[in-house]
């Protein structure tokens, strides 16, 4: 394995007292592409929030190393920063910033540098027509009033101008059409062209995942971790589903 | 060359700055007739403007100090300098104005902006004007944009003795009474039909000395199928006394004309701002109101619009933002008096680190004013439980012939919205002033670029270690 | 004396900071029937037993305090639930200057309904007030219905004061249907954790007649919850004016406060007012208002004169329908009942 990324060792963790992931360790390496699926309900989406850092979650026990240092207490602008990118099942709607003023101002705050106004436009029109956005988005407020593929296309592109080296996609899949899985999954490539990107790809289905290149997949039930293996794993829960695992 | 309209990182500091202007010519604290007749005599009022003075100020001692809003006891009236001249005349050339009050004036961006982007500006220092000037390309329009003093004694004489006082009466209330009897400096404003004035004029007023009111009077005449946009910017040096803030407003706009009158207060926090604005609109013409209030220790504001005219509207944006030791009861009032009229108001406001915001209104559809419409909405914002923010909207309908339509909302930050943005590498602080700034976009996407970016600089100090 | 007054003060010119009235002295306790009331155990009382503030506001104390009528006290065991409800008819007639006077501390863990009809004689000239307490205990549900068929000249105070415990409901029905001016005061005190308040009137105000109410819901509990809905008609010279304010005191963290008004306005000689209010000192809070005042929207209107109903039906259905919608919420059906009787009786009386 090249590198080590993301370190997850033992995690404990609590949603309003209740917990949901019983101490599960992950690692994942620099440029490597790993999926995390799972039944619904299996602490999937909580261990992608609970590296992102969002203080609804509560981490009792075990930690989060990013990148060889101990992020298990930084705030999630802090984990941003040093390179973890999160899409979100449901984007928040922003009103009164406009898209493409937030993504400006998220990669001033992230390199501390001012970006110039027009190799910013540039680049975002670039990475719009890729995802097959009308360029129009980018001055509505974030989110307001977007589609669900709409968002989802919105988070995409914040990962391609965001450029982290590690992202992870909660569930970017669902809800959407075929035409739209398939200019998302061209935006995961493009994300993937560079050769550190990492991903933690988490979903249920395995449409997105066709046309990806995949280094490992995990499985993820009760919130512990109880099958990891390479690509096939994923053609074999696709014909045989979860039961197997569960069943071992 | 630096602008202000590019500094980022402004801090409040930039408006406290102060000298002393030692040579100033002041009348006593206090109010009796014969100050009154001082500063009438000062002024070289006609007869009838210094009769008029002494009648408000009759009315003035008769009426009882408002005792719905908030409180006011640490103005003492009697401890009020209702007069303070600045030792110079006024001038239209910028070079004539003393350097220090064009120090004043610079540091607040004053004349770069008009060379920027404005037809005309005003600068008022204390109770009179420093300043005055017109591009000549709008006075070559007919656009008259002068000092209320001077106008009292030239061509316009007779428009103003017939306007003057007469939308907002000394009647209205104790203040308004006030300012009757004190009323010094402001501005003139005329454009003769059919004339559109491109580019917006500007008042800038300031209030240096300690201890004084500034009781400035605008009076805006735009003529049938005119248009025009008049800015007007506040703002004062803070210090342990109260000053007080009295200004009166009145603003004409005839048929089928358009005024948009735009505001950004930002007096310091011990100035008591207590101001009146009305707007009567004839047939077809529009009054757009876009007020941002940031300063003042307490502030009374209800710019109010009279549609008086057969499908006359109003339309006010406005934002509030209270912070320590800020009780801003601000809002709008509009009369529907004609058929056919229409109103939208549309309001934020914030409150802040013990702060206190309150929202009224009122809206009043009259019988005469047939197939109507009026929509008010109103959003708060509270960023911390030892701040206040209070809605106080009234309506008072009395046609069946009008739709009528209300809506508030209170509410906070969302965790999740904060928690979104700070995954994307945005801290925290940030993320809030984000979205503070986000939901003030009502007002600053009304406002000239300049003016918008000003106002969100000025929520990013007031937002600065907002977390505790 | 002045009553009803809004728990802030806003601009006098407006005249809707408080009512102000001048009843005759009450001679004496009106005269009322009861129904049911088995399920509560009662007995009379000298003074008012509950110290709870009521949405008329204090100097109602002067009104009730200073008759010399009796205060009916209530109470029952914990647990209670009745499906029934009790019930109170009240009848007044020519001269008559009286006053009533409620009072019901209910335990934990009950589920109770009262219910009052207030009516009088066609031609009926009177003064009548009412006073209703309710002192609710912890995860109990009490209903409070009260149906208002008064004649055109009867003057008439209601007025009504809760506190709710942890986990209490309080749900408020009122149906004015008449009456010359009508008075309505309920405050609600949501102090105890999760508590909620559910309060909806349905009026019909015609003639000259007059409606004067003020509700207020004051939360001071954790999670307190309102719903604060008025919907009505007014036509000939009737006066409206309708004051509801949502209090979040400091400390009632997760609340959640909802005041709708929707008014149809039938002549052109009405007056309509309407002042709500949303007080904050809490951070945690969700406050909302809307209010929509006018005509019947114009599709709506279009698509059923479309089937042929013309446009004088289309109010009188809409103003019918609008009561009915409230009168609904009235779990019990003899006081239900005498809703749609009133409304079966008189289509036309506003006409």
């Amino acid at each position: 394995m090249s590198r080590k990324l993301l370190e997850i060792n033992g995690l404990k963790v609590n949603v309003a007292d209740k917990q949901i992931l019983h101490g599960v360790d992950l690692a994942v390496g620099s440029g490597e592409t790993h999926v995390l699926m799972g039944p619904n309900g299996a602490g999937k989406s909580t261990l992608g929030y609970a590296v992102m850092g969002d203080p609804r979650y509560t981490v009792t026990e075990g930690t989060v190393v990013f990148d060889g240092r101990d992020i298990t207490a930084e705030n999630a602008d802090v984990r941003a920063k040093a390179g973890i990118f999160l899409s979100f099942q449901n984007p928040i709607e922003v009103p009164g910033i406009s898209l493409s003023n937030f993504i400006r101002s998220a990669l001033e705050q992230r390199t501390g540098k001012r970006v110039k106004l027009w190799e910013f436009r540039k680049e975002l029109k670039a990475a719009m027509e890729i995802l097959e956005m009308d360029p129009a988005y980018a001055d509505r407020d974030l989110n307001v009033g977007f589609s669900g593929g709409e968002k989802k296309k919105a988070e995409i592109l914040q990962l391609l101008m965001l450029k982290p080296s590690l992202a992870i996609l909660d569930e970017t899949d669902s809800g959407l059409d075929v035409d739209a899985v398939r200019t998302v999954s061209v935006g995961i490539k493009e994300y993937q062209k560079n050769k550190n990107a990492s991903l933690l790809i988490i979903t249920h289905s395995t449409r997105i995942l066709e046309a990806l290149h995949v280094d490992a997949t995990h499985v993820l039930a009760d919130g512990q971790m109880i099958a990891s293996g390479d690509a096939s794993l994923v053609e074999e829960i696709n014909n045989h589903g979860f039961e197997q695992f569960l069943a071992r | 060359m630096k602008e202000k309209t590019q500094v980022n990182d402004i801090d409040r500091s930039m408006y406290d700055f102060r000298f002393e202007n030692k040579d100033a010519y002041k009348v006593h604290e206090g109010l009796t007739p014969a100050i009154v007749e001082q500063i009438s005599k000062e002024k070289k009022d006609p007869a009838w403007m210094e009769q008029f003075r002494l009648q408000a100020l009759q009315i003035y001692n008769q009426m009882p100090f408002p005792d719905w809003g908030p409180a006011i006891d640490g103005l003492q009236m009697d401890n009020i300098v209702t007069y303070v001249r600045p030792n110079t005349k006024m001038s239209a050339k910028w070079s004539e104005v003393p350097a220090e009050i064009k120090d004043t004036f610079e540091r607040l961006g004053i004349p770069q902006a008009e060379r920027k982007s404005l037809a005309g500006v005003g600068a008022q220092f204390d109770s009179e004007l420093v300043y005055h000037n017109v591009k000549a390309e709008v006075a070559a329009l007919g656009v008259v944009y002068t000092d209320l003093e001077s106008a009292l004694h030239g061509e316009y004489a007779e428009m103003i003795q017939k306007h003057f006082m007469k939308l907002v009466t000394p009647r209205d209330h104790k203040f308004a009474a006030l300012h009757g009897a004190v009323w010094s400096g402001g501005s003139f404003v005329y454009v003769p039909p059919g004339v559109s004035v491109e580019i917006p004029l500007q008042s800038y007023f300031r209030l240096n000395a300690p201890g004084a009111g500034q009781f400035e009077h605008t009076l805006i005449i735009v003529d049938e199928g005119a248009y025009l946009h008049f800015i007007e910017g506040c703002s004062a040096p803070k210090y342990n006394v109260a000053n007080l803030h009295a200004g009166c407003v009145e603003l004409y706009v005839g048929k089928n004309a358009k005024l948009r009158y735009s505001t950004i207060e930002n007096w310091s926090k011990n100035m008591y701002n207590l101001n009146t604005k009305r707007a009567k609109v004839e047939d077809g013409g529009v009054i757009e109101w876009v007020s941002g209030s940031f300063g003042s220790h307490v502030s009374y504001l209800y710019p109010m619009s009279i549609l008086a005219g057969k499908g006359a509207r109003a339309e006010f944006t406005g934002i509030t933002f209270a912070g320590k030791g800020q009780n801003l009861d601000t809002g709008t009032k509009v009369v529907h008096n004609a058929p056919e009229t229409s109103s939208y108001v549309n309001t934020r406001s914030i409150s802040k680190d013990g702060g206190i915001s309150t929202f009224r209104s009122s809206v009043v559809v009259n019988r005469n004013a047939e197939n109507s419409k009026s929509a008010v909405s109103c959003q708060s914002l509270m960023l911390d439980d030892i701040s206040r923010s209070d809605t106080i909207p009234a309506m008072d309908i009395r046609t069946n012939k009008a739709d009528v339509g209300h809506e508030a909302k209170i509410g906070r930050i969302s965790d999740e919205a904060v928690f979104y943005l700070m995954s994307r590498g945005i801290s925290e602080e940030d993320a809030r002033a984000m979205i503070v700034s986000g939901f003030a976009d009502n007002v600053s996407k009304e406002l000239p670029l300049e003016y918008a970016v000003e106002m969100n600089n000025l929520i990013r100090i007031e937002m600065k270690g907002s977390i505790g | 004396m002045n009553i009803n007054k809004i728990p802030a003060k806003t601009f006098y010119w407006l005249h809707m900071n408080d009512a102000q009235i001048d009843p005759a002295a009450a001679a004496a306790e009106g005269v009322f029937t009861a129904e049911n009331p088995n399920c509560l155990t009662g007995r009379t009382e000298a003074a008012s037993v509950l110290d709870i503030q009521t949405g008329m506001g204090d100097e109602t104390a002067r009104l009730f305090d200073g008759a010399a009528i009796p205060v009916h006290y209530f109470t029952c065991a914990p647990g209670t639930k009745t499906a029934d409800a009790l019930r109170f008819d009240f009848m007044y007639r020519d001269g008559d200057s009286v006053l009533n006077r409620f009072e019901f501390e209910i335990p934990d863990n009950c589920d109770i309904t009262v219910a009052m009809r207030f009516s009088a004689e066609k031609e009926t000239a009177a003064t009548a007030g009412i006073q209703v307490k309710f002192k609710i205990g912890k995860a109990s549900v009490v209903r409070l219905q009260q149906v208002q068929t008064l004649g055109g000249d009867v003057e008439f105070y209601n007025d009504t004061g809760v506190s709710c415990d942890d986990g209490a409901r309080f749900e408020l029905t009122q149906v004015v249907l008449d009456g010359k001016h009508t008075y309505i005061g309920a405050r609600t005190s949501l102090e105890g954790t999760a508590s909620a308040l559910v309060s909806d009137v349905g009026y019909l105000v015609g003639r000259d007649a007059r409606l004067d109410m003020n509700y207020v819901a004051y939360h001071t509990g954790k999670k307190t919850t309102c719903d604060i809905n008025a919907s009505g008609v007014l036509s000939g010279n009737a006066y409206k004016l309708f004051r509801g304010t949502i209090d979040f005191r400091n400390g009632c963290a997760g609340a959640v406060g909802n005041e709708k008004e929707d008014i149809i306005l039938m002549d052109e000689d009405i007056v309509n007012k309407t002042i709500p209010i949303i007080l904050c000192e809490e951070e945690d809070v969700e406050g909302n208002h809307g209010a929509t005042i006018g005509r019947i929207d114009e599709e709506l209107m279009f698509y059923l004169e479309s089937r042929g109903i013309p446009a004088d039906a289309v109010y009188d259905i809409m103003a019918k329908a609008r009561i009915n919608a409230v009168a609904a919420r009235i779990t019990d059906e003899k006081t239900r009942n005498a809703v749609t009787a009133y409304l079966g009786e008189e289509p036309e009386n506003d006409e």
